[in-house]
This record gives C-alpha cells, structure tokens and sequence, in this order.
C-alpha cells in the first residue's frame, strides 16, 4: 500500500514517512496542496495511494483546500485522508471533517498514535492477515 | 531530553493565557516525541566538531533562532532559539542525514517553532492564525515585543531556550 504524506516541512515529511514506512507503507510526498493533486493525477489508478496525510499550513495550497479539491474528483474517492497538523482547536477539527477528513492527529504525536489512527482507520498493513 | 534544574522564568503579565507551566509542557512535548533519545546520524566530513562551534566557546555568534507569528485577537511571536551546532544535530536526527544543509537547519529548527507556535495559539483567544516560520541566524532581538513567557530545555546537553511574545 501507498500513502502520500504531504508537509512542506521535509523533516515532517521524514519522520512522518518513517513511521508508515514502518507500518508498510510505501511512501510519496509533497511539499504542499498543489504538489500533492499534481503527484495524484500523474498515478495510474492501480497506482493511487490509499491514504494521504495533510499537514494544514503550507505555501501554495494549504492542507484544506487540498481535502476540499480532493474529496471533488472522483477517481480520488476511495483516497483516505487524515489530517496532520498543530491546528488544535475544536472548530479547526470539525472544519477539516466536514470539509472531507477522515481522521486528525495532532503534532506533536507519538508513533503509537499514528498507529492508533491508522488502526482505527483499517489501514495497518502490519495488523493485516493476508 | 530533560529540562533545566532551574525554574522556568516567567517574565512579564501573561495577556496571551500562555503560562510558564504550558510553555514548559508543549516544549517538553515537542522535543520528546520528534528528538528524543535515538540514532543520530555522525556530522558529515565538512561539519565541524562540537567543540569548534560549541556557542559556549564562542557565545553570541553562533545562535540560530525560528520564530512564527500568531496573528488574530491576539498577537505575538513564539521563538526557538539555540547554537547552530545543536540545530545542526537536530536536523541531522530528523532528516536522518549526516551533512546538513542551510535549508536542511532552516526546515527544521522552523518546523519546530511551528508545531510549539500551533500548540501555542491553541491557548490564546480566537480567533488566530499562524504564520509561516521564518529561521535567522543569530540570537532573537524582540524590537518592541514584550516578553510573556520562557522555558530552557538542555537537550543532548545543548541549551534551547522557547520563548512566547507579545506584540507590542
């Protein structure tokens, strides 16, 4: 399985990358929303990532705006999307969930609660029986 | 990572509902779960050692410092602020890399401002927005900003002071 993590901090997108690596993910990345629909539309369906990881605050197009166009383009509908990002507040949550977000975690966060939300999410390769 | 024996030291009123006690919290945090304990990556062969740029053989000179704006009801900056050697170390640990580059240290050190100023603005009145980090070499000089809080964190036996500001 694929997952694009998309942060434009390149130590995020490493340790992120890190953790799912370890989770058996294979990795993309992208340094912001528009990257990240550009990295998307040059997959192959076969080749589409099941889940991405949205920071929030970047250059270009923020992580927002990103789950927003994303959740439009239907060859992107079975795409997973979980939020990673410092934005804390109640109503920042329930934005990025309405706007299409399956899942926020915030930073700082542990490997175990990536592992958690990737659990909750069914999308822990390692927990899979194949 | 362990924080200093010495209190943190408040420094002034507390507008921003930032307390030491938080401050102290969200850095300890941040350092623990992103730089913790672990493998670090050796300086590559054009790095120098420690003892060549340790600020405390040369203090002044080789500070680096990141800071981030929190902009809305309330108004102010959150800075890192601590040797290039040790930003170099950190960088080194989170990029898993042996030479860092200027970007490599400014991608770092600002994605840690960044995620200690997220968890920051999460405590001051809302509405409020972060900016984007900006990384300078050089200790932090406040102009006209009033100081609200500060801790220092001794990681890897390297000094790091946060501190939280208050525009004036």
């Amino acid at each position: 399985m694929r997952a694009l993590v998309i942060d434009d901090s390149r130590a995020m997108r490493m340790m992120i990358g890190r953790l799912l690596t370890q989770q058996g993910f294979e990795i993309l990345q992208a340094g912001d929303g528009q990257e990240a629909l550009d990295v998307l539309g040059a997959c192959e369906p076969h080749e589409l990532p099941v889940l991405c990881t949205v920071d929030w605050n970047m250059p270009v197009m923020d992580g927002l705006t990103f789950v927003q166009s994303a959740r439009k383009r239907t060859e992107l509908r079975d795409l997973t999307l979980m939020m990673v990002t410092t934005e804390s507040e109640n109503h920042q949550v329930v934005r990025a969930l309405a706007a299409g977000a399956h899942e926020y975690l915030i930073k700082p966060f542990t490997a175990e609660a990536m592992a958690d939300k990737l659990d909750l999410l069914g999308l822990d390769p390692s927990r899979r029986v194949a | 990572m362990t924080t200093t024996d010495a209190p943190a030291d408040a420094l002034g009123s507390t507008p921003a509902a930032v307390s030491v006690e938080d401050l102290q919290q969200i850095a300890d945090d941040v350092w623990a779960t992103f730089l913790d304990a672990g493998d670090v990556p050796p300086p590559g062969d054009d790095a120098g050692t420690d003892a060549e740029t340790d600020p405390e053989t040369d203090p002044g000179t080789d500070a680096v410092h990141s800071a981030i704006a929190v902009l809305g009801s309330w108004e102010g900056q959150v800075v890192v602020e601590c040797s290039r050697t040790a930003a170099e170390r950190m960088a080194r640990q989170m990029l898993m890399v042996t030479d860092v580059t200027p970007a490599d240290l400014d991608d770092t050190v600002g994605e840690l401002v960044n995620v200690v100023g997220g968890n920051v603005k999460s405590l001051v009145p809302a509405p409020s927005s972060l900016g984007l980090p900006v990384t300078e070499a050089g200790r932090w000089v406040a102009g006209g900003a009033a100081p609200v809080c500060s801790v220092h964190l001794d990681w890897a036996g390297h000094p790091v002071t946060v501190s939280v500001w208050s525009a004036a």
